[in-house]
């Protein structure tokens, strides 16, 4: 039954070629921006995600106070004395490490040389990210002031080779470092990217100013990893006037935010998340449902207007002993093998449009094939759009009059079905509009 | 095997009712070979249909093998489809999309016959209609004769008790309609085939073993045709 019915649904896909043609162009179209735009969605959900212990990474966060004592601003940018503070006096961190801004810095090695992001780093860095070391241990490759760490890439920019061990590279003119260390290239989707780490002791032997312990100057980012039964609300209660106790004429205290939240809930109002980059996420979200909402509305339309065509065959099969289930089965499956070929069709759309998409927004998307979530994600769409768009032409063809159908006497300007199809339509083009709306103001 | 009692058809439009079919009682027994004729109009396929119970009477009570048949949900009607009743149209109505040899096997689908049995009744119809060379072709490469056989094969093939045919041969040659024909009496002789069957012409009624006439959805005459 299965495969007669899988043969018959490729047959009737063949012998009326212009109508699946326009089927599956119209939702593979669709398919696409949805794929494109999930692509997105899980590449800004990913940020900072990447790390065995990102669920303990935390960033310290200032509100700063007004005089009438409100909050005036919250920012992360942190003094040099909070790391080692937080660490020695609060049992609940485990691990603390100062990060600075990334610049580009000169870097030299023989006579080739070139400018790199870099950041230094507290030598513990690596026991917040774990990092994917080729060579070199993460233990102590920033504890000697004369090291460097370098991403593979940087690596074979400057070296031509990976295998980089040992080897001198010039920083600054002012400083000759040993590389102690070579990771993997990073994720695009970090909030602390970087090509490059230097110690923090290079940092302070190199200039003056940071090495002075001080309670007012705010300008490093300082990274927590808490222990796994920390209870960082009550932390940041007792963070509370800490400052204050240092530095009496402070008006600020320190608070951890989770590092994974910091991409999307970015934004404080009152020094409460207020928002962020999730309201794009979520915008996207509603648009990529929109959009496949569309494709499904038009392959329900053509389905029902090429009723006319199957009325026949359902009439006989209903005097030939088909069961209402086992044709609404049939419609569904052929809704889902039409819908195969889209999402197949959508993936070679994406995989030739990613590079042209990433570089109008500067990022670097990719499908990864070796994701089982990946795959569920494709399957999912295909089986809810399939079984979606699938639904209703079934439950609509298969309750036809077996006795009308086969006089060819079905009346099709009749009645809740075009009604229902006019909504659908103009469901669609209302969408549409909106949608054109939306460029067209964006735009200007 | 069929009782109509009192069977009626109309259409109610703005309060007139138009009849297709009134007072139409009759029994027709097993074995029986039914022509119903008629001039156009005369609501021969409403009542072939009502029979097919493709069709609602407005009013009346059928009783198909000894079930109440009048209003009949779908599932118990389809059960009647699979094991009872073979119906063969004017028109052919083979699915388009299906080989020969799939149209002759779609009932036993739907009727979940095991494979093993389903391949050897395709295989006995293909051999006993001649057209074991033609399985594999699609109906369009088929003459209306041919598509009208492999029609009455799919009939066939579920074992019904029953044929209804609407004017099986009114879209074939003569000498095609004689075969169809031949074969229908065959059919019913030979294996006690029930068949009631809507014809326009009286040599076709001739194959049968009675003959109703219908006029303005009254039965007018009920004959038993001469041997």
């Amino acid at each position: 039954m299965f495969r007669l019915n899988f043969k018959i649904a490729f047959r009737s896909l063949m012998r009326y070629k212009a109508i699946s043609i326009i089927n599956i162009a119209g939702l593979a179209l669709g398919l696409s921006s949805c794929f494109l735009l999930l692509l997105y969605i899980s590449y800004e959900r990913g940020y900072d995600r990447q790390f065995s212990d990102s669920d303990r990474l935390y960033q310290v966060m200032i509100n700063l106070y007004d005089t009438d004592g409100s909050i005036l601003r919250t920012i992360d940018q942190t003094q040099n004395v909070v790391a080692g503070t937080l660490k020695s006096d609060f049992p609940e961190v485990e691990e603390s490490a100062r990060l600075t801004g990334s610049y580009a810095r000169l870097l030299k090695a023989g006579d080739n040389s070139l400018k790199l992001q870099s950041r230094y780093a507290d030598a513990n860095i690596f026991a917040l990210f774990d990092y994917t070391f080729l060579s070199g241990n993460p233990a102590n490759a920033l504890t000697d002031p004369n090291s460097i760490v370098l991403t593979e890439t940087a690596a074979e920019q400057l070296f031509g080779t990976k295998n980089v061990l040992n080897k001198s590279v010039k920083f600054e003119d002012q400083a000759s470092l040993k590389v102690t260390g070579v990771i993997k290239d990073l994720p695009a989707n970090l909030s602390y990217n970087f090509q490059v780490l230097t110690p923090w002791k290079l940092f302070e032997n190199l200039n003056e100013w940071p090495k002075t312990p001080a309670w007012g100057n705010h300008d490093f980012n300082t990274l927590v990893k808490v222990k796994s039964n920390a209870d960082v609300a009550s932390l940041n209660n007792k963070l509370k006037g800490l400052v204050k106790r240092n530095l009496p004429r402070a008006k600020e205290d320190l608070f951890l935010y989770p590092l994974s939240d910091l991409h999307l809930h970015g934004s404080f109002v009152n020094g409460q998340p207020g928002g962020g980059r999730i309201q794009q996420i979520k915008l996207l979200i509603g648009l990529s449902i929109g959009i496949l909402l569309i494709a499904c509305i038009n392959f329900i339309n053509l389905a029902t207007a090429n009723a006319q065509k199957r009325a026949k065959e359902i009439g006989v099969k209903k005097t030939i002993g088909a069961s209402r289930f086992s044709l609404m089965f049939q419609f569904i499956l052929e809704s889902v093998i039409l819908t195969t070929v889209s999402v197949l069709v959508s993936v070679i759309v994406v995989e030739f449009s990613l590079p042209w998409f990433n570089s109008l927004l500067g990022i670097q998307l990719s499908i990864d094939y070796f994701n089982p979530l990946t795959w569920l994600l494709l399957f999912g769409v295909l089986i809810a759009t399939g079984v979606l768009a699938g639904s209703y032409p079934a439950a609509y063809l298969s309750g036809m009059n077996a006795v009308k159908s086969l006089k060819n006497d079905l009346n099709f300007k009749q009645g809740f079905n075009l009604s229902f199809r006019q909504l659908l339509v103009i469901g669609q083009f209302v969408f549409a509009f909106v949608l054109i709306m939306a460029t067209v103001t964006i735009y200007k | 095997m069929i009782e109509l009692q009192n069977i009626e058809k109309y259409y109610s439009n703005k309060g007139v009712k138009s009849y297709i079919l009134r007072h139409v009682s009759t029994t027709i027994n097993e074995g029986e070979f039914v022509s119903i004729m008629g001039p156009s109009g005369a609501g021969k396929s409403t009542l072939l249909n009502i029979l097919g119970m493709l069709e609602e009477p407005t009013y009346g009570v059928y009783n198909f093998m000894g079930e109440d048949v009048t209003s009949l949900n779908e599932r118990k009607r389809i059960e009647l489809y699979r094991n009872h009743i073979g119906f063969v149209f004017q028109a052919y109505h083979l699915i388009d999309e299906m080989t020969v040899a799939e149209n002759i096997e779609a009932p036993l689908l739907y009727k979940k016959i095991a494979s093993s049995e389903r391949k050897s009744r395709v295989a006995d119809m293909l051999d006993r209609f001649n057209m074991v060379g033609k399985k594999d072709l699609f109906p369009n490469q088929l003459s209306g004769g041919q598509q009208q056989l492999v029609g009455i094969a799919r009939a066939l093939a579920a074992q019904p008790s029953i044929i209804l045919a609407d004017e099986p041969t009114g879209n074939l040659q003569s000498a095609q309609a004689l075969q169809i024909m031949e074969l229908f009496k065959k059919l019913n002789q030979e294996e006690g085939i029930t068949i009631i069957q809507v014809t326009h012409s009286e040599v076709n009624a001739q194959y049968g073993t009675r003959v109703l006439h219908l006029l303005d959805g009254v039965i007018k005459e009920d004959l038993v045709t001469e041997k």
